[in-house]
């Protein structure tokens, strides 16, 4: 077998690529922004983190790439990574394209959590918390139900989570009625719509663990997914225990967006868009979609962060923009007819 | 005995489904399961295969007792090919047939060389080498059936069960597929088929069972078992069975009033 052509070398190129565009994305995002810093001392700061070097640069500069821009920076790359991981993660597992990572409520119960910190006037660092706990609750909550359906699982879980999340979103727009319209009324209602302003240090350190501890096993378990994405009988033939795969996968995809939609707000779009973007370029078996979409969503949600925070005289949330490249999106692969991927 | 299945009896609730099923099948031996829709075919597959549990009897592969095995395990002693269908993703012709190999390692780990020559030899088995890089949807439906058969002997069992595999095939590939599959007994598989077409099982298997209600009514070799009266009680039909080339081929056609 000396042929090239079995060896996915191509797809390794394009995943190369991406990662080289991503490098090259964060350090012109440094640059980016109200505050001026060119590249040369962009350059200067960041390797005077490592190795010791005089200063050519003025204390603001400095402080303004790493207090300001590198935890957004960091932020918009680890979010989008996590979203798209987890869309393809589901879109395995319920062998749908279609699925998203709010499939099992993951976002309306984060949003629920999130309005009611925001209503028993918390801290944005318990909002942040509250978000993510009830993230996690509620889709324990649709797994716990799912669990009592009979026929099949998927369509259960799937059918649950439809259920619970409407129940939650209830709970939502219930809090929006009560809240003060001065001032938790807005809150809640920019919380909903999904922004990375404002993001420090501490949100990444917040979110970091929970975050890899779901995207490590997506990536260890990628192959394991094609298999699941056949469906239980055909899986449990090939030799999957399809019960314990499918839970551990569904626990990780759930922490990814629970943590993402923690910090950042109901991000749209880009779990279902990107793994779709990526299929088309790398191809459909998880070994390569799995790396894939995580980078690239790691590079989309940074360039649409940069579009959101620089081009506009006031900041656009970065929800808002996602969906208006989302739902175009969305429609041109209904009338291309090519949803498959 | 390559499989063996004793007294296998099956309900759905209080449904009973499978009724006391005995047979065996000696290596290297290809089988077909007549029986009209709803009989049970189906059920008793998803015994064999270890999907459905909470059956009494008992189901020995290659003597081994398939309730004290593993599914991992399972996976190297029984192969299942499934009816072709379309897969949620458009995934290539070889990542299909590496799946076949997914049993072999641990799932923390991806199929790698030693799995992709095991793969492409499979292929190559089924004489479709050169759909490896191909995508499963682009295919044609005697191809994927190939496709599938290839994946199943990736996966190095020596027992492969088939549910209908030309169901959905036209003429020509009834036949092709069917020869495929006939030519793999001399390579030592057995092979366990469910079939409606009573001409496919004369023409390509060694012994044919007949199933009607849940129970076996009849087995044997093709020339002793299969006459009118058995496929008129399996389906309710009238037909003639008749003979050509001095006896050496059989085949039944209804007879209309």
């Amino acid at each position: 077998m000396d042929n090239n052509k079995y060896h996915g070398r191509s797809q390794r190129l394009i995943l190369l690529a991406m990662a080289v565009l991503l490098l090259g994305g964060i350090l012109v995002s440094f640059k980016l922004g109200r505050y001026p810093v060119p590249m040369k001392e962009t350059v200067g700061i960041l390797i005077s983190r490592v190795f010791p070097i005089e200063p050519f640069w003025p204390e603001r500069m400095a402080t303004v790439l790493f207090n300001v821009r590198l935890p957004r920076i960091l932020l918009a790359c680890l979010v989008g990574c996590s979203l798209s991981s987890a869309g393809a993660a589901y879109q395995g597992i319920f062998q749908n394209p279609m699925a998203a990572p709010d499939i099992l409520g993951a976002s309306s119960g984060a949003a629920f959590g999130a309005a009611l910190a925001i209503l028993s006037g918390a801290s944005t660092r318990i909002i942040m918390l509250s978000a993510f706990l009830f993230s996690l609750l509620t889709v324990g909550l649709v797994w716990l139900v799912s669990q009592r359906t009979r026929g099949k699982k998927t369509l259960g879980l799937v059918l649950s989570g439809i259920m619970v999340s409407s129940l939650f979103s209830a709970g939502t727009s219930f809090f929006k009625l009560v809240a003060d319209p001065a001032d938790q009324l807005p809150a809640i209602t920019y919380w909903l719509m999904g922004s990375l302003s404002g993001a420090r240090m501490s949100d990444i350190t917040f979110v970091i663990l929970p975050m890899l501890l779901g995207l490590v096993p997506l990536i260890i378990l990628r192959w394991r997914i094609n298999i699941l994405s056949l469906g239980d009988d055909e899986a449990r033939t090939l030799g999957v225990n399809v019960r314990r795969l499918r839970l551990i996968v569904i626990v990780s995809a759930t922490l990814v967006t629970s943590s993402a939609v923690a910090v950042s707000g109901t991000i749209g779009w880009v779990g279902l868009v990107i793994p779709h973007l990526s299929r088309k370029l790398v191809g459909s078996s998880f070994r390569h979609l799995m790396p894939s979409s995580m980078l690239f969503g790691a590079l989309f949600l940074l360039l649409v962060d940069n579009i959101s925070r620089n081009i506009f005289p006031v900041e656009i949330p970065i929800g808002i923009l996602t969906a208006f490249i989302g739902a175009p999106f969305f429609l041109y692969l209904i009338v291309k007819g090519d949803a498959r991927g | 005995m390559m499989l063996s299945v004793d007294r296998l009896s099956f309900s759905f609730g209080q449904r009973p489904v499978l009724r006391d099923i005995s047979f065996s099948i000696p290596h290297g031996q290809m089988v077909s399961l007549l029986g009209p829709n709803g009989t049970g075919k189906s059920t008793l597959f998803r015994c064999i295969l270890g999907l459905l549990t909470g059956y009494s009897g008992s189901v020995l592969v290659d003597g081994k007792n398939t309730a004290r095995i593993r599914l991992s395990d399972m996976a190297r002693l029984i192969a299942y090919i499934p009816q072709v269908h379309y897969p949620a993703f458009n995934f290539t012709v070889l990542d299909m047939v590496l799946m076949g190999t997914s049993s072999r390692f641990s799932a923390l780990y991806m199929p790698g060389e030693r799995e992709k020559e095991k793969a492409l030899l499979s292929l190559e088995m089924m004489g479709i080498q050169d759909l490896a890089l191909r995508n499963y949807m682009m295919i044609s439906g005697g191809e994927q059936q190939l496709v599938l058969m290839a994946r199943a002997l990736s996966q190095d069992s020596r027992l492969l069960i088939m549910d209908e595999p030309t169901a959905s095939l036209d003429f020509g590939n009834q036949t092709r597929v069917m020869q495929c599959v006939r030519s793999l007994t001399s390579k030592g598989y057995t092979i366990l088929q469910a079939t409606h077409n009573p001409n496919q099982a004369i023409m390509f298997s060694d012994q044919i069972m007949a199933m009607s209600g849940g129970r076996i009514i009849a087995q044997g070799e093709p020339g002793d078992v299969m006459n009118a009266a058995l496929i008129e009680e399996i389906y309710g039909i009238r037909v003639r069975v008749e003979c050509m080339d001095d006896g050496k081929t059989r085949y039944c056609v209804p007879v209309f009033e």
